[in-house]
Order: structure tokens, then C-alpha cells, then sequence
């Protein structure tokens, strides 16, 4: 077990040069804390994996390190040429933020090495996490060769071969679970599910990135700590279904979108074009994820600063492209299986679906044990910055993406073909998992803004306002 | 009138937010925000664990609980009782990575019956767990594969074109020309 412990973190730290590469590229990687943004970097390395991989497996081509590596030094090498045109060297970080403090980076790192722990000896429960993810990850592993052959058509695409198995659903997961089988040189179901907990490792490094400029980092600290030891959050990564992943590469790029609307950065936008497009690799539930945040964040620019909405357009057609060859792949394969058909007739004759869902969502949201009430939470202090004019930028997005997510579940709820009782409502903790692990992330922030004194929050908003790079103009107010 | 003594869930709920309340009422004016939010994020936490440690919770985790060996080969709950586990080692260890199987039945009838409906899904579950389990074996249409799985098997003769066959409890493994 431990050879293969150490082999998956190899896998991993394989990942980050493609992540620095990337920042690089985006002109971020020297803007960003000194040690926090190999964080970052390992949460974009795995983000491109997320993004390039299946393109590999549609084009014929494997996921083995053969053939990633080279890609992956290839990204690295164009981002450092990028940085010296740009005058920079790989070290050099111009980052004036202030020194984080050992206490918070304790209590963020114990209970992530508890979690860590817990996964490596966790097995595999769930049906649908084996049919939907293992097990087409163990296919993407030992099919074909170390560099052709992996998704044959004639083995793959055949859903008389695969009954139970969604192969609709996007292949960004898969391949990331055969990359970390890949490392381990056999498919150890109990390992692999250290791959899920760095991946909420990298998202909380970043989410601490992206969040000091707006709160102290003591509870900051408490708060990515409450995220790692939420059940919730704990629970569905040890049952190594997709959601939490999604969760957190779609919270993470929601923070970096919603960072842009208030500093203006262009490197934001590109972190959440990634992360965002990394959240439709993981699960097709991505779409109406990124479509909210989208959304969210737009509607506030349209009223302020409608010039920026070209920007943000732009942003989230990269992100649309993205699907676009596991689209065609789908329909060319004929892959589509319709659980979602949505009418006026269906929705006529299943309106007997709409208060369970609801009395369902409402179950999951307030459950003090599991969800640690993050989302009534967030959205009470949300208004209440609302009201007080501070930290508009994120409370606004945040409103009106969660309405727009809960709208979007009552939808699918509402004209889906698959049983209510049995299937639907008891998954609706993990279709949800993303707007929670949103809304506690930004917990501390709006906490911080509704409850500090004037004095307080202006000194913060102030330094906020020092660690911008030199010479970058914000778009707006300090933490407005 | 009798009156129940906390738990140590109960106590460590309020010892956590006694201190915290302590620290907030001494701590400096600039400082107060930030130990209210620490306050504000703390208190779903502390009340979770309370939740999660109380002895009901406990025991309902504990039922999942395994050692490592069983923690393996473990088939999910729906699969009851281990029943087809030494099935799915022994089709482990016998066919090779790159061989096909078929699972029979192959459930293209309607059941009729509710007994009959409750074993073809029990049935279902099982193919469903062979299938992860075999995987990257790939799972073919009976006519075409080198091995049968054939799950509930009664006594019967030898299936046609069986090199080898293996009974594994009720259940039979056929390796085929």
C-alpha cells in the first residue's frame, strides 16, 4: 500500500509543472502567494488533465504518462518562455501578501491528513460509483496500449456491453482515475481514493489563495477546515463518486470569476475558464453550474460595467467548446440516453414531483449534522452584506447562482424519467454538493464583512488593495 | 423528575463555545470581527461533531466498518451477505485481462411474479458488481464469449463447448474452446 501511496502523490506532482506552466502562461503564476500557489498549480495541472485527457482518448490516443508527461513538459516550457518575455524568472513571486500564519496553515493541514488517512484504506460501496467511474477508469487503464487503442469503440461504446453504466457522461474523471492506476501499475480501489482527497487539497490551497484579500486568515483557516471535516463533503468523497470533485473544481473557479468581477485581473478569468471547463469534464451537472455562475456573475456587471460582459462571453464560450468533442463523440457513438425529457406534457402529469423535491432540497440544506447549514448560512449573511454595501461583488453572484442551481435541479427533477423516491431524492446531497461547498467557502468572507467594524474592514479592503500587482488598476472598489 | 446528565458531545459543545465567547469578550476592539467570524464559522462546526458523536450515529457507522482484508473484496451492501464473493476471486484469478465473459441469465424476460421481480433485481446487482469487479474483461454476448458466468446454476450437464468448469457455491464458471 505505501509504494503505492507514494506513486499516486508522484502522479500528482507529475501534474504540477503542467499547472505552473499554465499560471505562467496566464501571467499568474508570479502574482500568487509564494508557497500557496502550488496549490493552485497542482488544482490547474489537474484541471488540464481533466480538460485535455478525454480529447486524447477521442482522438485514439491513451492517458499513460508515455504520452502525458511529454504534454505536460511541453506546457511548462511555453509558460516559461512566456515568463521571460515578460521579464520574469520561475522563482520570482511579486506578491506583496501578507506572511501566512503557521496556526492556520496547522488547522488547515490536520484534518486533510486525517481525511488522507480515511481514504487510503476506504473500499468501494456504492454501485453506481463502480459502474460509473471505477470502472470504466479500470477500462481506460488497460485497454489498448501505452499510447493507442484505449477507447476502442467496439468495446466501449457498446451499451449492450456496459447496461448500467451512464457512458454519456463525460470522461474527465475516468481518465483521471486511470492516470493515478497508471502511476500505481494496478487499479487499488482503496489508494485511488487518495486521488479524490488531493484534489480537494488543491481546490482548498486555492480557495485560501483566492479568499485572503477579503478575510483574516485565522477564520479563513477554521472555515477550509470545517469544509474538509464536513460529513457531507467527507462522506461522498469516500464513496468516490464525481460530485465532490465537481464540487470543487466548479466552487474553485466560481471564487477565481467572482475575484475577476471585483480586481479585473485577466489571470482570474483564465483560472475560471479552466476550472470551470474542468467542472463540465467531470459531469454533465457542470452545465447548469457553470451556466449559474455565469449568470450570476453577469448580471451585476450588466448594470455596472457592460463592457466587461464581452470578456466574461468569451470566457464561457471556451468553456462551451470544450464539450463540444464529447458532444460529437456522444452523438456520433450514439451514447445519449435521455433520464431528462423535458415538456409541457411531462411536466403537466409530474407535478406530483415538485413538493418532495422541495421538502427534499430543503432536508439537505438544513441538516445541521451533514451540510454544517452552509448554504442558509451564506445566504443570510449575503443579504446582510447586501444591505450593508460590502462585498456586493461576491453576494450578489452568490444569490443569484443559488437560485439560478435550484432552479435548474426542480427542472430536472421535475421532467426526469427516473423514480423520485428510490433514486432521485436520496442523490439530491450529492447534486447539490457544489452549491454547498460555494456557499461555506464563502462563509468567512461574508461573515467577516457583515460583522466587522468600519475601521476593520477598511484596513482590510486596504491591504487588499496593496497586493494588487504593480501598476494594475481595479475595476471597481476594494472589496466592494 | 429525572433529569439526564449531558454527554460528552453536550460538554464539549459548550466548553468550545464558552472559550470562544471568552475569547471574543477580551479580545482587542480591531480584533472583535474577526473573533465573531471565527465564532460565526466555528459554531456549525463544533455542533456538527456534537451531532456526528452521539452514540445513535456511532453505531450506525460501525455496521460499515470493516477490517482491511474485508475492506478488498467487500461487495456493496445491495449484494447481500457476500454471496457470489469467491465467484468473482475465482473469475479473477482464472481469466485473463484481456478475455470476454458472458453473465447468464441474461434477464430478457419479463418477470411476472413479485418474488421473480425481487431476484432478477438482486440478480442485476450481482451482474452489475461482476462487471466493475472483471473490468477490463469484457463483458460479451454469451454466443461470442470465452467464459460463462452462470449465477444460481442447479445441477445440470455440461455446457456445450466447456473446456473447464468450476463450481463456485451456487454458481458456475465455464471456460470455453
Amino acid at each position: 500500500m505505501t509504494s503505492n501511496i507514494v506513486l499516486l502523490l508522484a502522479g500528482n506532482a507529475a501534474l504540477i509543472p503542467a499547472g505552473v506552466g499554465f499560471l505562467s502562461l496566464i501571467d499568474a503564476w508570479h502574482r500568487l502567494g509564494q508557497w500557496s500557489r502550488f496549490a493552485v498549480a497542482l488544482l490547474a495541472g489537474q484541471a488540464l488533465f481533466l480538460v485535455v485527457a478525454p480529447l486524447l482518448l477521442y482522438a485514439g490516443l491513451s492517458v499513460s504518462p508515455l504520452l502525458a508527461l511529454p504534454l505536460c513538459a511541453a506546457v511548462l516550457v511555453a509558460g516559461l518562455l512566456a515568463a521571460r518575455r515578460r521579464g520574469r524568472g520561475l522563482l520570482q513571486s511579486e506578491s506583496k501578501a501578507r506572511e501566512s500564519s503557521p496556526v492556520a496553515a496547522v488547522i488547515v493541514a490536520a484534518p486533510l491528513v486525517i481525511l488522507a488517512c480515511a481514504a487510503v484504506v476506504q473500499p468501494l460501496y456504492e454501485i453506481d460509483t463502480m459502474l460509473n467511474w471505477v470502472m470504466k477508469a479500470k477500462v481506460l487503464w488497460a485497454n489498448g496500449d501505452q499510447l493507442t487503442g484505449v477507447l476502442d469503440p467496439e468495446v466501449f461504446t457498446r451499451p449492450d456491453l456496459h447496461p448500467q453504466s451512464h457512458l454519456e457522461y463525460p470522461l474527465g474523471m475516468n481518465a483521471l482515475l486511470a492516470w493515478s492506476f497508471h502511476w500505481m501499475g494496478e487499479a487499488d480501489i482503496r489508494v485511488m481514493h487518495l486521488q479524490l482527497v488531493l484534489l480537494l487539497a488543491a481546490g482548498v490551497g486555492t480557495a485560501w489563495t483566492l479568499l485572503r484579500p477579503m478575510v483574516p486568515d485565522l477564520p479563513l483557516a477554521v472555515g477550509l477546515a470545517g469544509l474538509i471535516a464536513m460529513p457531507a463533503v467527507v462522506h461522498h468523497l469516500l464513496t468516490a463518486y464525481a460530485d465532490v470533485p465537481l464540487a470543487v473544481v466548479w466552487a474553485a473557479g466560481a471564487l477565481a470569476l467572482i475575484r475577476w468581477t471585483g480586481d479585473g485581473e485577466r489571470y482570474q478569468l483564465a483560472l475560471a475558464t479552466l476550472l470551470l471547463a474542468a467542472a463540465l469534464a467531470v459531469k454533465q451537472d457542470g452545465i447548469f453550474y457553470d451556466a449559474a455562475i455565469y449568470v450570476g456573475v453577469a448580471v451585476p456587471l450588466l448594470v455596472h460595467q457592460r463592457r466587461r460582459v464581452l470578456e466574461l462571453l468569451v470566457s464561457a464560450s471556451v468553456v462551451a467548446l470544450t464539450v463540444v468533442p464529447w458532444q460529437v463523440y456522444s452523438a456520433t457513438h450514439d451514447l445519449g440516453r435521455r433520464d431528462v425529457r423535458p415538456g409541457l406534457g411531462r411536466m403537466q402529469a409530474q407535478t406530483d414531483r415538485v413538493l418532495p423535491t422541495l421538502e427534499g432540497t430543503l432536508n439537505v440544506v438544513t441538516h445541521p449534522r451533514t451540510t454544517l447549514m452552509a448554504l442558509p448560512l451564506a445566504l443570510v449573511l449575503a443579504l446582510i452584506c447586501l444591505r450593508r454595501r460590502r462585498l456586493t461583488g461576491v453576494a450578489a453572484p452568490f444569490l443569484i447562482s443559488t437560485v439560478l442551481v435550484l432552479v435548474a435541479i426542480l427542472f430536472v427533477y421535475w421532467n426526469s424519467a427516473v423514480t423520485l423516491e428510490l433514486v432521485l431524492i436520496p442523490a439530491l446531497g450529492r447534486i447539490m454538493m457544489g452549491l454547498i461547498v460555494l456557499a461555506w467557502l464563502l462563509v468567512p468572507p461574508l461573515a467577516y464583512a457583515a460583522i466587522a467594524s468600519t475601521r476593520a474592514y477598511d484596513e482590510m479592503a486596504t491591504a487588499s488593495e496593496r497586493d494588487r500587482a504593480p501598476g494594475q488598476v481595479p475595476t471597481s472598489a476594494p472589496l466592494s | 423528575m429525572s433529569v439526564e446528565t449531558p454527554s460528552t458531545a453536550e460538554i464539549f459543545v459548550l466548553a468550545t463555545l464558552v472559550t470562544l465567547t471568552v475569547a471574543l469578550a477580551y479580545a482587542r476592539r480591531r480584533q472583535r470581527g474577526e473573533a465573531a467570524t471565527i465564532l460565526l464559522v466555528a459554531f456549525p462546526i463544533v455542533l456538527s461533531v456534537a451531532h456526528n458523536a452521539t452514540p445513535a450515529y456511532q453505531a450506525l457507522r460501525s455496521n460499515y466498518r470493516l477490517d482491511s482484508s474485508a475492506a478488498l473484496v467487500r461487495a456493496p451492501p445491495v449484494v447481500a451477505n457476500h454471496r457470489n464473493l469467491r465467484l468473482a476471486q475465482q473469475a479473477l484469478a482464472s481469466m485473463a485481462p484481456d478475455a470476454t465473459y458472458a453473465v447468464i441469465p441474461q434477464f430478457r424476460s419479463a418477470p411476472r411474479t413479485a418474488a421473480a421481480r425481487r431476484e432478477r433485481t438482486r440478480l442485476r446487482y450481482v451482474d452489475s458488481w461482476l462487471q466493475y469487479w472483471l473490468a477490463p474483461r469484457i463483458r460479451v454476448d454469451p454466443s461470442d464469449a470465452q467464459w460463462l458466468i452462470l449465477l444460481d446454476a442447479a445441477e445440470e450437464p455440461r455446457p456445450p463447448g466447456a473446456v473447464d468448469v468450476f463450481r463456485v457455491g451456487s454458481d458456475l464458471l465455464v471456460r470455453r474452446q
